[in-house]
């Protein structure tokens, strides 16, 4: 208990000296050049596998595997991923203590890599490289449970799992039976298409059903390598339980709160629901959508983790504090991660859900937020100008979480030049005099409500606050052009 | 794989998860589109979804297997039913009211009609089957969609449907079939007199809640001008025939076009133009437009009058036949009523005028008649206060465009010739879509404007709590076909095909107002 309040103590207290020295861990690039030691490496994995490809189809081999090289540099061109020096490191810790604890597996090469979906997920692309998106580590609650999933993820490369579904892919097409079995079936005059259906149905549930057995398999080797480390064997289990939940337990964003000012209040109508027609699902289709699933369903996971954790090892540990605030701090890089994602790749819904729940965890002194949700909002305003709003929103649907559709209802149900003015009321009662984006997206609002001697003293407080900021030379050329 | 194999894994996996519910849905490996058996799915003036029915399998020789997947107001996949059917199968409507949907079908061998209705939760509750026996009815097969002038199916909110047909009697006649949406009710069918003395048609007109009211035209020869027009009752629980009303008094002749339902009272009133005494409602110009109120026993009364010639005038420079100086005659497409109780009166200007090129083509093929151009302009919104007095008379700018009419129709009169190209699809207007209580009414057109908009664009005309605005939403975009498909109120679907890509994307984009 004595212990639990100290702890409780420092939490806070770390809260509160975070702000300042957040900014250094925040410069993050969202590409890197061929010349990067992890591409260098990449490339040489991959002119080393394709050399040594020496299979039945080695043709078809190679192509996929320059097909899912040319894939993965696309996606780092195309900013998919985030550089960022500390959750790098951060990451690097972890598999170095895997590494340590399992010595076979030291000479293994891998390659760690941060995605910025939001998405609650990791994977492995086989030969040594590994993804984990900003929403896995933005949901889990240790770095126990995140060194669980990266075992589970080297699991799978050292079972091979993607060598042999390649294999088993390329056996499929090349099945002569098979492409006689729907030759046959497209030559039937009547039913030809129900019938490929079946024919490829049938395949299909084969495929997912080994890939749920691959799945046990890397949580059953993936544990033999976690139990080998320091980390808390349990959390293996929680982690499962998180990903289990990460769909129902979403949190709000307190919209209405955090847009309302008293010059603007927020209206209800922006929450107003719709009726939507559907048609409810038949229970045989609910049925085979179990059957296509590529993952087992996570209860039967966990029971199988339980059943197979060495009881000798769960001891009852407390997670150190430095541990706990080193995860909070890696946590927090990651929210705001995912928030900038969703700005670059257009997502306004997520973007604006995602950065109201930073409001809400951190409160409005935080040097991101304010100035993320001005630049978002800004942002739906040129869009919608422009009738384009539509490619960067969620539609509302009856699929979405409530609180996730509250925001798509909110951007269904606002006007144009409500956007506009809430914006600007947002960011007038919320700057930050850290924020350099808050005083920027400030002086834009500022512009679209026409509110023109507010636009020239934002500008003027921009720059005394921040006389090497990045907009500088942007105003610089403004006042040229004037 | 080969192509073709390939082809069916596309097209399957469109049947397992062809709807995204991210930002846009994208539906890829479209080799050939095209908006045939798809369609929308209204729910009074406001749009609930979208259909769309397609063949996925022949079953045996008589049988197809199909698919009608249905996508909610915000293109959300609403759910799918696959079901075997007739080869000789077409979709030709769906409408929603609130407590099931109605599927119309049509077996073009059996000639017959096949109502299918399926209600909140997807199930298929009740089916119909009717025979066509009217001629004039089966061409109508090829001509009905949702939003062309051959609509033909409606819904009256909570209760049920109702269609029109014909009977082909030695003067033809009508039938009207309401639909109970009631699983445990037939409906009813009422069938005009076989003997009567005159060719008659009838069309829906309104409802309210306890009589559905349809309009009828009687005339004595089958191309006559001359025709009277009936406003005939039913109560639409029963069936039972509570009045056949011609709307007449002493002072002027009428026809009725239009019709709304005040829903706080029940009352239904009626719309049209006005005549002088003794002068054809159908060759003749009017005097203007004119309201009245009908009772649930046909009793009409209340008369208001905006004339041309004093009322009009007021607000557009107009001459005493209703055209418009500079920009013609007005053709009314719709009426509706908003939530404070103002009336707008959704018009489209036209004119005749005489065509160079027509001319010149007429001399060298021998032809009769000068030669003469269908000209559409601007849009003209009539505003009329609650107690229907014309107080306002906007007027929204839009491209001329001219339409070379058929040979011969320079000695057709101005009214017959704007309804001949309405039903060529000639005007811009393309749709009024309003939410539940009309507090927020949306009026779309087409134009083409190269300098503002860069090219084609949908222009839609807001009443937002009775205030105007216009709003446009550009139809071009580069390497893309791009069209707009209705949507709900407050939007235009935007489609856009890329050929090249075989994607079609298809996103809500919300209207500025």
């Amino acid at each position: 208990m004595y212990k639990k309040a100290i702890n409780l103590i420092f939490l806070v207290l770390w809260f509160c000296g975070f702000s300042q020295s957040e900014k250094n861990s925040f410069e993050s690039k969202y590409t890197i050049g061929l010349d990067d030691p992890k591409l260098v490496s990449f490339e040489k994995k991959y002119a080393k596998i394709t050399n040594e490809v020496n299979a039945k189809y080695s043709s078809q081999v190679k192509k996929i595997y320059k097909s899912r090289h040319d894939d993965f540099l696309k996606s780092i061109k195309d900013s998919d991923y985030v550089f960022n020096d500390y959750l790098q490191k951060y990451l690097e810790n972890i598999l170095h203590e895997i590494k340590e604890k399992n010595k076979t597996i030291n000479d293994i090469e891998i390659r760690l890599f941060v995605n910025r979906e939001y998405e609650a997920n990791a994977y492995s692309l086989g030969e040594g490289t590994i993804g984990i998106n900003l929403g896995l580590i933005t949901c889990l609650e240790n770095e126990s449970q995140l060194a669980y999933i990266l075992c589970h993820e080297i699991a799978h490369i050292l079972l091979d799992h993607s060598e042999i579904d390649l294999h088993s892919y390329l056996d499929l097409i090349n099945d002569k039976n098979l492409k006689k079995d729907i030759k046959t079936a497209l030559r039937n005059e009547y039913g030809a298409n129900a019938e490929v259906l079946k024919i490829l149905t049938s395949h299909g549930l084969k495929e997912n059903k080994k890939s749920r057995i691959q799945e046990f398999q890397a949580d059953s080797l993936g544990l033999l390598l976690f139990q080998n480390t320091s980390y808390h064997v349990l959390e293996s289990i929680r982690s499962m339980e998180i990903l289990d939940s990460v769909d129902i337990n979403i949190a709000s964003s307190e919209i209405r709160k955090n847009l309302n000012s008293i010059k603007f209040p927020f209206k209800n109508q922006w929450l107003q629901d719709e009726d939507l027609i559907s048609l409810k699902q038949d229970y045989e289709d609910r049925m085979l959508e179990d059957s296509m699933k590529t993952h087992p369903d996570c209860k039967k996971r966990i029971k199988k983790i339980f059943y197979l954790i060495n009881k000798n090892k769960a001891i009852d540990q407390d997670l150190s504090l430095n541990a706990q605030i080193n995860y909070l701090r890696f946590k927090n890089i990651a929210e705001r991660e995912i928030v900038k994602g969703c700005i670059q790749k257009k997502n306004y819904s997520m973007g604006l859900y995602f950065a109201l729940c930073l409001l809400n965890k951190y409160g409005k002194d935080s040097d991101f937020t304010i100035g993320a949700i001005g630049d978002i909002l800004n942002k739906c305003y040129y869009a919608q100008v422009k009738h384009e709003l539509g490619k960067s929103l969620l539609r509302p649907s009856n699929d979405y979480h409530p609180n996730i559709n509250e925001i798509n209802y909110f951007f269904n149900n606002i006007t144009l030049s409500e956007i506009g003015k809430i914006n600007y009321y947002f960011l007038k009662n919320n700057l930050v005099s850290t924020s350099e984006e808050s005083y920027y997206q400030y002086y834009v609002a500022c512009d679209i409500n026409q509110k023109y001697p507010e636009k020239e003293d934002a500008k003027m407080e921009y720059l005394r606050l921040f006389p090497n900021g990045k907009y500088v030379k942007q105003f610089n050329l403004e006042q040229k052009d004037d | 794989m080969t192509r073709k194999i390939k082809l069916i894994c596309i097209g399957l996996l469109l049947g397992f998860a062809h709807f995204g519910s991210s930002q846009n849905t994208q539906f890829s490996g479209i080799v050939k589109y095209s908006s045939k058996g798809s369609g929308v799915i209204e729910e009074n003036n406001d749009i609930s979804g979208y259909y769309f029915f397609y063949k996925t399998d022949k079953v045996d020789r008589k049988n197809n297997m199909y698919r009608l997947d249905v996508v909610d107001k915000n293109l959300n996949n609403a759910g799918s039913k696959d079901f075997v059917d007739s080869k000789n199968l077409l979709l030709l409507d769906a409408v929603y009211n609130g407590k099931a949907m109605l599927f119309k079908f049509a077996d073009v061998k059996t000639k017959e009609l096949i109502f299918r209705y399926i209600d909140n939760k997807g199930i298929q509750f009740k089916e119909e089957r009717t025979v066509i026996e009217s001629k004039s009815d089966l061409m109508m097969f090829y001509y009905e969609d949702t939003y062309s002038p051959y609509k033909n199916l409606y819904s009256i909110k909570d209760k049920g449907f109702v269609t029109y047909g014909t009977k082909d009697y030695k003067k033809d006649g009508y039938y009207i079939k309401y639909m109970s949406s009631n699983k445990d009710s037939k409906g009813w069918t009422y069938v005009s007199e076989e003997d009567a003395e005159q060719f008659q048609t009838s069309v829906y007109f309104g409802c309210n809640d306890n009589v559905l009211i349809s309009l009828v035209s009687k005339r004595k020869k089958y191309l006559s001008r001359d025709v009277d027009m009936f406003l005939v009752g039913h109560d639409v629980n029963s069936g039972k025939k509570m009045f056949e009303t011609k709307v007449e008094n002493n002072e002027f002749e009428y026809l009725p076009t239009n019709s709304f339902v005040d829903k706080n009272t029940n009352q239904t009133y009626i719309f049209g133009t006005y005549f002088k005494k003794g002068d054809n409602i159908i060759k003749d110009n009017s005097l203007g437009f004119f309201t009245a109120k009908i009772t649930n026993n046909g009793i009409v009364s209340g008369y208001k009058y905006i004339s041309w010639d004093v009322d009009m005038k007021k607000y557009l420079p107009v001459n005493d036949k209703g055209k418009v100086d500079g920009l013609g005659y007005l053709f009314v497409h719709d009426i509706i009523r908003d939530s404070k109780g103002n009336v707008l009166i959704v018009t489209e200007s036209y004119k005749k005028a005489v065509s160079g090129v027509g001319i010149a083509a007429a001399a060298l093929n021998g032809g009769s008649g000068p030669a003469i151009n269908f000209v559409t302009n601007d849009m003209v919104v009539l505003e009329l206060d609650k107690t229907f007095g014309l107080v306002d008379a906007k007027v929204v700018d839009k491209s001329k465009n001219r339409y070379l009419m058929p040979e011969g129709s320079a000695f057709w009169d101005v009214q017959t010739m704007a309804y001949y190209m309405k039903s060529m699809g000639a005007f811009d207007y393309r749709y009024t879509t309003s939410n539940a209580d009309n507090s927020n009414i949306n009026i779309a057109y087409v134009d083409y404007n190269k300098k503002e908009m860069k090219g084609s664009y949908l222009g839609v005309i807001s009443y937002k709590d009775s205030k105007m605005s216009v709003d446009k939403v550009s139809l071009e975009v580069k390497k893309a076909d791009v069209d707009y498909m209705p949507a709900k109120v407050g939007f235009v679907a935007i489609t856009e095909y890329r050929k090249k890509e075989k994607t079609l994307d298809v996103r809500m984009e919300k209207l500025n107002y």
